[in-house]
């Protein structure tokens, strides 16, 4: 008994050394984001051995048992510690249809996408915007482009003191007109945008219920290698994609849309009108989650 | 005369376990009837099939049944078909589809109503079971068997008034757990195994279990108790991996099980320090309810499990490690794959989860458990409170998709 006090003792005294330590002593990134937490477990366990030890519980019928949950109760407290004081708000990027298609609807869903980022901006979420397709009002450029040319980013994802009137005001210089690739307006905003990102992103690509390519479409290297990149990006943060589509939807939109959200590690949601826009997005996280089953299926023989 | 017989035989039937087991599944048919209004009018804030009425098949039940009344995708090409198919393992559809063929007359049943007797079947061997287990404990003396409709209201209790996989899972991972420990027959302990692991994944919790029960026979030079645990821990693993392989095989992709399970993971937080930031974000930078209660129950109930097991009286103390072992494998498994999804229902599958409750149920009402009587009092409002809690959460929560 005396021996394993001893030992415990030492280990006590390394672990609090080994803590002061780790912040000078080169650890593995991944180790270094969690030295502390890990160090507070392996105190809290020598703690509690040490307790049990020197109050000559061991024998004690339910002590180990005891040592055990406290053990693990005291891991996720630490744990969940370190996750409260290092999460980060989410930043919505939304990335727009502003072709032709959107004519009838771009007077809703901008505002729509001004409300999100208004009750946005009360859960301290970033904001950041790209379209393509459209005409910006000024500008040389815009439906002048080739159709897979035709995407600009319009608001830096970061964090904005007044996001919904930055949005709105941007949105007000857009006219929906001309064509425009959703994929290439992708690939822009992975590569040009969230690459050195280092905050959590939800990526909300609103579009039209038509088909959403430039004819011809991109190549199929195109799409795997913005997969590739999209997994690049999600190497180092949490990036979150949901396409929402709006109006009635052709089988081949639908099945463009379904693949590309399945191939992005995304969800793809239709909604009738814009209305449903705000409670798609805030409640993304149940449809994304859920997104695997979340297809109507037929349950009983017809 | 008449009359006073009548009440004497209802008297003696409440000390019963076939009387309260009866008493507890006629409450359950009521309580399902009034989930039944209250479900009508609720549904998650995404699309997901239901059936009518709600509790023959709530959540996930509707997927067996597309499985029973159609069979397979084995032939699907996209992967949310593949998914809504093989995310689901087959007993149950089984046991729906082959119902008429064992029932004659039963056929013109629906498939969901057949889905729910089954579990209802299911459920009434489940509380016999449970009991039976308290008895192999060596702690049957300390609980009365009038506390067994109690069980309807423990965290996801609940479920025994629905139709699901899960009360099915427990009877099979309890009978396994019998069989390791009192019947130790190999024959019995083979058939447990393979069927808990065929109606759900979930039943791989036992391999801590059976762990815990190995090392314990290995200890004690208890031959027979080793052979029985290893034996069910291998015909879990070997059926399992056949069902992987099988599926792979006639869906034509061998790693088609793996990438399907995967998904469950990359739509949820992808791993444990997703986890808990998702838990941390819901909280700071978030409305939404259900995310709290999906991240926040996932972890109360694990570690409520675990302060329970550690204060119900047990003869041996293999038994509570034991148990722990298998709410650690829930707990571990939800982290690591960064799902806090549907834990309310999972921890039914663990087998001594009923008794656990029972035995601290017992515990609790028995005055002399706990010497001090403030200390007895605190715990009851503390229990009672977590119940409540996990009432609504299970209430409220199954229509409106707050735990999955």
């Amino acid at each position: 008994m005396k021996r394993l006090l001893i030992v415990l003792t030492i280990l006590d005294v390394l672990t609090l050394v080994g803590g002061v330590l780790g912040n000078a002593v080169s650890l593995p990134p991944s180790i270094k984001e969690i030295s502390w937490p890990l160090f507070g477990c392996i105190s809290i366990a020598v703690v509690t051995l040490g307790v049990i030890t020197q109050a000559q519980l061991v024998h004690a019928k339910n002590a180990l048992y005891w040592a055990l949950v406290i053990v693990v109760f005291g891991s996720l407290l630490s744990f969940t510690g370190w996750a409260w004081l290092t999460a980060k708000p989410a930043t919505n990027y939304f990335v727009l249809d502003a072709t032709e298609k959107m004519m009838p609807i771009f007077g809703d869903v901008h505002a729509r996408v001004v409300k999100v980022a208004s009750v946005a901006a009360g859960n301290k979420h970033g904001l950041g915007l790209r379209i393509y397709g459209g005409k910006v009002y000024g500008s040389t450029t815009g439906s002048s482009l080739a159709c897979d040319e035709n995407t600009e980013p319009f608001i830096a994802p970061n964090f904005y003191a007044n996001p919904q009137s930055e949005i709105d005001g941007y949105l007000d210089d857009v006219e929906p007109s001309g064509d425009g690739s959703l994929l290439v307006a992708m690939r822009r905003t992975v590569d040009q945008d969230i690459a050195i990102y280092d905050k959590p992103i939800t990526l909300i690509i609103i579009t039209s219920g038509a088909y959403s390519e430039c004819s011809p479409p991109p190549p199929p290297s195109y799409l795997e290698r913005t997969v590739e990149k999209i997994n690049d990006v999600r190497m180092n943060i949490d990036l979150r994609i949901l396409i929402v589509s709006i109006g009635k939807l052709d089988p081949q939109s639908a099945d463009l849309l379904d693949g590309y959200a399945t191939s992005f590690g995304g969800c793809h949601v239709n909604i009738p009108t814009p209305d449903d826009l705000p409670q798609v997005i805030q409640a993304n996280s149940s449809y994304c989650s859920n997104y695997p089953i979340v297809r109507p299926t037929q349950t009983s023989k017809p | 005369m008449n009359i006073s017989l009548t009440v004497a035989k209802l008297k003696s039937w409440r000390q019963t376990l076939w009387g309260n087991t009866l008493l507890c599944l006629v409450i359950a048919l009521v309580v399902g009837v009034v989930l039944d209004f209250l479900w009508l009018p609720l549904h998650p804030p995404f699309l997901i099939p239901r059936v009518f009425p709600a509790v023959t098949a709530p959540v996930d039940g509707p997927f067996y049944l597309h499985n029973a009344d159609y069979g397979y995708s084995w032939f699907a090409k996209d992967l949310p078909s593949l998914t809504l198919s093989f995310w689901f393992h087959p007993l149950m559809s089984w046991l729906v589809a082959a119902m008429p063929y064992v029932l004659p007359g039963s056929g013109w049943l629906p498939s969901n109503i057949r889905f729910w007797l089954i579990s209802l079947v299911f459920a009434v061997g489940c509380l016999i079971l449970s009991y039976r287990l308290i008895e192999v404990w060596g702690s049957s003396n300390k609980v009365s068997v009038r506390l067994l409709p109690l069980i309807l209201f423990v965290p996801g209790g609940l479920e025994i008034a629905t139709g699901n996989a899960e009360i099915p899972t427990l009877f099979f991972t309890l009978g396994l757990l019998l069989s390791v420990l009192r019947w130790q027959r190999w024959q019995l302990t083979v058939v447990c195994a393979v069927l808990a692991i065929l109606t759900k994944p979930n039943a791989l919790y036992m391999i801590p279990i059976l762990l815990v029960y190995f090392i314990a026979g290995w200890q004690d030079h208890d031959t027979a108790l080793l052979k029985q645990a290893l034996i069910g821990i291998i015909v879990l693993l070997v059926v399992w991996l056949i069902w992987v392989a099988y599926v792979g095989l006639r869906v034509g992709e061998p790693d088609i099980y793996w990438k399907l399970r995967e998904l469950s993971s990359q739509y949820a937080a992808h791993d444990w320090k997703g986890f808990l930031h998702q838990l941390a974000s819901s909280v700071l930078y978030s409305d939404d309810i259900r995310d709290r209660v999906r991240y926040f129950t996932a972890l109360i109930i694990s570690v409520a499990n675990l302060v329970i097991i550690g204060l119900i009286p047990l003869a041996k103390e293999r038994d509570r490690y034991a148990l722990a072992a298998g709410n650690l494998a829930m707990l571990g498994t939800a982290l690591l794959m960064g799902n806090p999804n549907k834990i309310i229902v999972y921890t039914t599958t663990l087998p001594g989860y009923f008794a656990m409750h029972l035995l601290f149920m017992s515990r609790l009402v028995t005055k002399t458990s706990i010497s001090s009587s403030y200390s007895r009092w605190a715990a009851i409002v503390i229990y009672s409170a977590y119940w409540f809690v996990m009432l609504i959460v299970y209430v409220l929560g199954t229509p409106l998709g707050w735990y999955y």
